[in-house]
């Protein structure tokens, strides 16, 4: 099978399959590596320079790269970014911090504790990256204002937000690809999940808040009870009620369409944007002011990295790792753990979409020559992609969200930085989950 | 300017030390001072009414058993100033629910009103807010006149939104220009509101220059630096931004 004649590697008669699978391959690892050397190169031009090349030399067509993009993911951002800024502009961040402070009383460890808490229960029922979209600014703004590093604050957010939106049909997009192929209820999600993903961030929580315990993270800084409560009234900048009102209750919505996305055919991405569209309208801010504050880096680093990943969509590379998945799956049991385990590192690699996407398609191939249930199987990877991307900072778009809004307040997160503290939790979380899945299926059957 | 029938109304619940205060601003102002009580029990109703005789017997007090019915004996009578008490709301709590005395005053556009901030007793420090789009020669007049028979202590402000501005500015000049055309603005503000003031009042009077969306800006300086009282005027721009982001008192004057 030869690829786009009309591209130089159709030109340099370069263009047969096996060279572009190949190119593909090298061209995600060429990205990748100069995104992990983030001291010599910025990673939103290196996903860009891999995307882009990858269409300018014709391993993927214009048309490919542009289909690759996940539009519904972009729009998402786009949209919640939108609305977000604008309850930005409105002071609520910052009244809610100042509440989130004066609660916690300025202790690090009640801090982390309350915001790894909330995050899990939100993302359970939100998308991942509206929950750090809303919980990273308070989280910047407390932990500088008490002089403790917001980087491990930060990641331990993320990491909890990724955990919480395993939990349900609707919490982390895997899930809804997930319930959507292998025709699964919220409440199939409810019982097969929901009670290991409990277990699963209760021991999370104490791996990542025992890590910094031990480098001493949750030492207070700010110890005077006078100096903490003269903190909190600095906290209250200006604020904009009848701004917050419109904002809040345009949140509201548009939460309440994404329970409802299923019912009316519409994508997240498509309620977002349509929401934030009437918010702009509504509030009368100037479009120009809340742009600014939209993260373009983040999203032009997606851009870059979809059609990177796409490249390898197209060239049949994760067709053939599902295929070899598929072979190595012989019974349930072990399928578990291969499946789960596996799908835990790809999804720390590569986006966890398009992976669950081809695996959701051979496990549905499966399901109709093999001699066992296959259900077991759908529930590891559920559990393997989502957990999986805690593993780096490219694992999920939460991930990538928080290392943006963190870079722009003057926190850049390290790749290293994020694996060091992914890695651990990410290795304890998946192996407790598989774990806890194995348990269930040995002792009540498969 | 005439204020000698001023109106204090209370809704549901008398804020006494609110009472003591609109009856030392009715006073300063020339007294004429009439309570009006919303939605009280009949038992609530008449110890207050007890307790309010006690304290001045000469005081007209009127009652209705709804704010909308309140509402219409304020059309009717035209008060010289409407005083209620705003309640402490906190923003979060604010921004579902709408105080009684927003509710209140919303829709009365043609009299001079007064929000005590709740539980205030005092009112030494005033800030008057020009607006460089509606101010007017009236206000700036009513607003000195109520302020200075009010208190000692006052001072004029104006919030120049400078982000707004530079953002209109550079959708159709160049960079460099748009920024000198913003210091030139900023100045012609400036300059404008500064004879305004002089002409209004007919003295010199230094005008206090911010920057910043002045329905957030305004509101956070009068609140961080101390005032008791935020002036407005009443046809201004985002009006209900202005009352429901002070947490002071604040007076809506007419224009």
């Amino acid at each position: 099978m030869e690829h786009n004649a009309h591209s130089i590697l159709g030109l340099l008669g370069l263009n047969s399959h096996e060279f572009i699978y190949w190119l593909s391959i090298v061209l995600f690892i060429g990205t990748y590596a100069m995104i992990v050397l983030e001291k010599v190169f910025h990673r939103v031009p290196a996903a860009l320079l891999g995307g882009f090349l990858a269409v300018f030399i014709g391993v993927v067509t214009p048309k490919q790269a542009w289909e690759s993009i996940d539009h519904n993911t972009i729009f998402l951002l786009i949209g919640m970014m939108i609305i977000v800024s604008v309850l930005i502009e409105s002071g609520f961040f910052s009244i809610l911090s100042s509440l989130a402070l004066k609660l916690t009383k300025g202790n690090p460890f009640k801090i982390l504790l309350t915001f790894t808490m909330l995050t899990a229960f939100l993302s359970a029922f939100l998308d991942n990256v509206t929950t750090v979209l809303f919980m990273v600014p308070i989280l910047i703004s407390i932990t500088s204002k008490l002089k403790l590093q917001p980087v491990p604050y930060i990641i331990a957010t993320v990491l909890a937000s990724n955990i919480g939106g395993t939990a349900t049909l609707i919490g982390d997009p895997p899930n809804i690809i997930i319930g959507s192929l292998g025709h699964f209820t919220f409440m199939d999600f409810i019982v097969n999940v929901a009670p290991i993903v409990i277990i699963t961030h209760i021991i999370g929580t104490i791996v990542f808040i025992g890590m910094m315990k031990m480098k001493g993270l949750l030492e207070p800084q700010v110890k005077d009870p006078k100096e903490i409560e003269k903190i909190v009234e600095e906290q209250r900048i200006e604020f904009d009620v009848v701004l917050m009102r419109k904002g809040l209750i345009i949140f509201g919505i548009t939460i309440i369409l994404f329970f409802l996305h299923h019912i009316l055919h519409l994508e997240a991405g498509t309620i977002a944007l349509f929401m934030a569209s009437i918010l702009l309208l509504w509030s009368k801010e100037d479009p120009e002011k809340i742009f600014e504050r939209v993260e373009w880096t983040t999203l032009m680093f997606f851009l870059g990295l979809f059609i990177v990943i796409g490249a390898l969509e197209h060239s049949g590379v994760f067709e053939d790792v599902a295929h070899f998945v598929a072979g190595i799956l012989t019974d349930p049991m072990s399928g578990i753990l291969i499946l789960g385990g596996l799908s835990a590192v790809i999804s720390g690699i590569v986006d966890n979409i398009p992976f669950t996407m081809a695996m959701s398609y051979v496990l549905l191939d499966l399901a109709k020559t093999a001699t066992f249930n296959v259900e077991p199987l759908w529930w590891a990877l559920a559990l393997g992609a989502c957990l999986g991307g805690n593993l780096t900072i490219i694992g999920a778009s939460a991930n990538v969200v928080a290392a943006g809004l963190a870079e722009r307040e003057g926190y850049p997160i390290k790749f290293f930085d994020f694996v060091k503290q992914g890695t651990p939790v990410t290795i304890v979380t998946v192996v407790v989950a598989l774990g806890l899945l194995y348990l269930k299926y040995l002792i009540f059957g498969v | 300017m005439d204020f000698s029938r001023n109106v204090f109304i209370q809704i549901e619940n008398f804020n006494w030390k609110n009472f003591a205060l609109a009856k030392e601003i009715s006073k300063k102002l020339g007294n004429g001072l009439y309570v009006v009580l919303v939605g009280f029990e009949k038992e609530e109703e008449n110890k207050i009414k007890k307790r309010l005789n006690e304290i001045e017997t000469t005081l007209h007090i009127n009652v209705f058993s709804s704010i909308g019915e309140a509402k219409t004996f304020i059309q009717d009578f035209k008060p010289t100033l409407v005083m209620v008490t705003q309640e402490k709301v906190n923003p979060l709590v604010h921004v579902f629910k709408l105080t009684e005395a927003e509710k209140f005053v919303k829709g009365l556009n043609d009299f001079n009103i007064l929000l005590l901030w709740e539980d205030s007793q005092k009112i030494e420090k005033i800030l008057i807010n020009l607006d460089y789009d509606t101010v007017t020669e009236t206000y700036i007049k009513l607003a000195y006149e109520f302020s200075s028979k009010v208190s000692k202590e006052f001072d004029f402000v104006y919030s120049f939104y400078e982000s707004f501005y530079e953002n209109k500015l550079k959708k159709t000049h160049a960079d460099e220009e748009a920024k000198k055309l913003l210091i030139e603005m900023f100045e012609e503000h400036v300059q404008t509101l500064e004879e305004k003031l002089k002409e209004a009042i007919g003295k010199e009077i230094s005008l206090k220059v911010i920057k910043g969306d002045p329905k957030k800006e305004v509101p956070y300086y009068s609140r961080t630096h101390n005032y008791d009282l935020l002036v407005i005027n009443q046809s201004i721009d985002d009006k209900e931004s202005y009352i429901e982001n002070t947490e002071n008192s604040i007076a809506i004057l007419l224009d």
